[in-house]
């Protein structure tokens, strides 16, 4: 049998396979043989996992576990988005083994407790360990009190000279991102905070147009496009209908293409999963080909 | 100040493997670790001369990129203000290649030890990854399906939970 010891011509997607999320890391291990080796045995390419859509609603306990045994212990941050069969005792469990976990992000995985999490955090604080918790992300989670908000923020280092306050806009702020981890650009440790409004803790929105107008989305609605505050209640003129439901501004319902048939736009985010190969003419949404299909078949009756 | 100005540096000559000579300011060069370890060496020890440094790795097509790409960041270098805009160019500016290209200057980063070049090139080519099949992966790195069939249904059987 000959060995081959012929360099790969793209050996730099080895470099890459440490920033893949979790479904395209073991679809590589599919491709050769190499690329296999390298996915199960080397450590760094498991030390940041990150896990979303469509894993997320598949990853159990047992899988989590698993995949991060693979970090041998020196996991460097762990983000599950919305994986809501994960249990706190899945995620203390992990978090026992890992004690390096700098960035423990578990939005909208509603299968934990806030108690869970909080412990999750209090175990990774109280292990002796060289580096320290920075950033914890948990919005979408239940019953989430101030009281746990504070004793997350006692167990998280704040920065000495903490980063100006950025605004976060509704319609830039994406909780299921793969580069959110890499990025930096939202300074907050925690992403939840109190509510000025309803004094729940939430995620907090800034308004686009007024430096007042600060609340969580239960508050106050936004438009999904360009973030400016819509409250319904107020003035129904004000906001469009869409396809998704999500809210647009006036404004920006003008402006984004619409169904042929019922005459209603997606918000972008949905336009980029939903129209594959929009084209010129413009397209039928697909509860209007599902109405008239269920028509069609109707009038065969 | 005669002392300072004159075991400081202004400039330097980098040589690529294909002999090209380039002359980079030393605010542009300091953008790459490998670069800014050379100069800073030569600093300590006086000397006086314009340095040339030879990478024997990277080609005058992807040094041109490289520098490009340092250039433009040390402008940027003290205000993080431009944050936003100088994102925006990076994208703009990986956009233009191709694989080959991208892989070229992300061994070039790496090489050349710009952490940002290469974070920046990994990242876009991760992107570019996500929804590809295993086949249009092997074909676009041009890389051999070596498994046996056997193997290929072993691998694909471990991770079955990911791909129903």
């Amino acid at each position: 049998m000959e060995v081959e010891e012929v360099e790969s011509p793209h050996e730099a997607i080895f470099f890459v396979l440490a920033y893949l999320p979790l479904q395209e890391l073991l679809l590589m291990t599919q491709v050769s043989k190499s690329f296999r080796d390298v996915v199960r045995d080397d450590v760094l390419v498991w030390l940041n996992i990150v896990v979303e859509r469509p894993l997320s609603l598949r990853l159990t306990n047992e899988i989590l576990i698993k995949i991060a045994s693979k970090a041998h212990g020196m996991l460097h941050s762990l983000a599950l988005l919305n994986c809501v069969k994960i249990t706190d005792e899945g995620l203390l469990n992990v978090v026992n083994a890992n004690p390096l976990i700098t960035k423990l992000y578990v939005a909208g995985c509603t299968g934990l407790t806030p108690d869970g999490v909080v412990m999750a955090v209090k175990t990774l604080v109280a292990k002796p360990t060289s580096t320290t918790l920075r950033r914890v992300k948990m919005s979408g989670l239940y019953n989430m009190k101030k009281e746990h908000l504070w004793t997350l923020k006692s167990c998280i280092p704040i920065p000495q000279s903490p980063p100006r306050r950025k605004p976060r806009f509704y319609h830039k702020y994406t909780s299921s991102s793969y580069s959110s981890i890499n990025e930096e650009d939202d300074a907050r440790p925690i992403d939840v905070e109190i509510c000025p409004k309803c004094k729940e803790v939430k995620l907090v929105f800034d308004c686009p147009n007024e430096a007042e107008c600060k609340g969580c989305f239960d508050c106050i609605s936004r438009c999904k496009v360009c973030g400016r505050c819509c409250n319904s209640d107020m003035d129904d003129d004000e906001q469009g209908d869409t396809i998704c439901n999500d809210i647009v501004c006036l404004d920006c319902w003008l402006r984004l293409p619409k169904c042929n048939h019922c005459n209603k736009p997606f918000c972008p985010q949905h336009a980029d999963t939903q129209l594959i190969h929009p084209t010129s003419k413009g397209f039928i949404c697909q509860i209007c080909i599902t109405n008239s299909l269920a028509f069609a078949f109707h009038r065969l009756d | 100040m005669a002392s300072s100005s004159s075991s400081s540096l202004s400039r330097v000559v980098v040589k690529s493997s294909d002999n090209n000579l380039f002359v980079v300011n030393k605010k542009v060069a300091s953008q790459s670790q490998l670069l800014k370890q050379c100069i800073d060496n030569m600093e300590e020890k006086g000397t006086n001369d314009v340095i040339l440094i030879p990478l024997s790795n990277v080609t005058s097509n992807i040094l041109t990129l490289v520098l490009e790409y340092c250039e433009k960041h040390a402008d940027f270098a003290d205000d993080d203000n431009n944050n936003q805009e100088l994102k925006q160019w990076d994208h703009e500016f990986l956009k233009k290649f191709d694989y080959a290209t991208l892989n070229s200057l992300t061994m070039a980063a790496d090489y050349m030890v710009t952490k940002s070049l290469l974070n920046l090139c990994c990242q876009f080519i991760a992107d570019s990854i996500k929804d590809l099949t295993v086949q249009q992966i092997r074909q676009i790195f041009d890389i051999k399906n070596d498994f046996t069939p056997q193997e290929e249904a072993d691998i694909k059987n471990e991770n079955a939970w990911a791909f129903r």
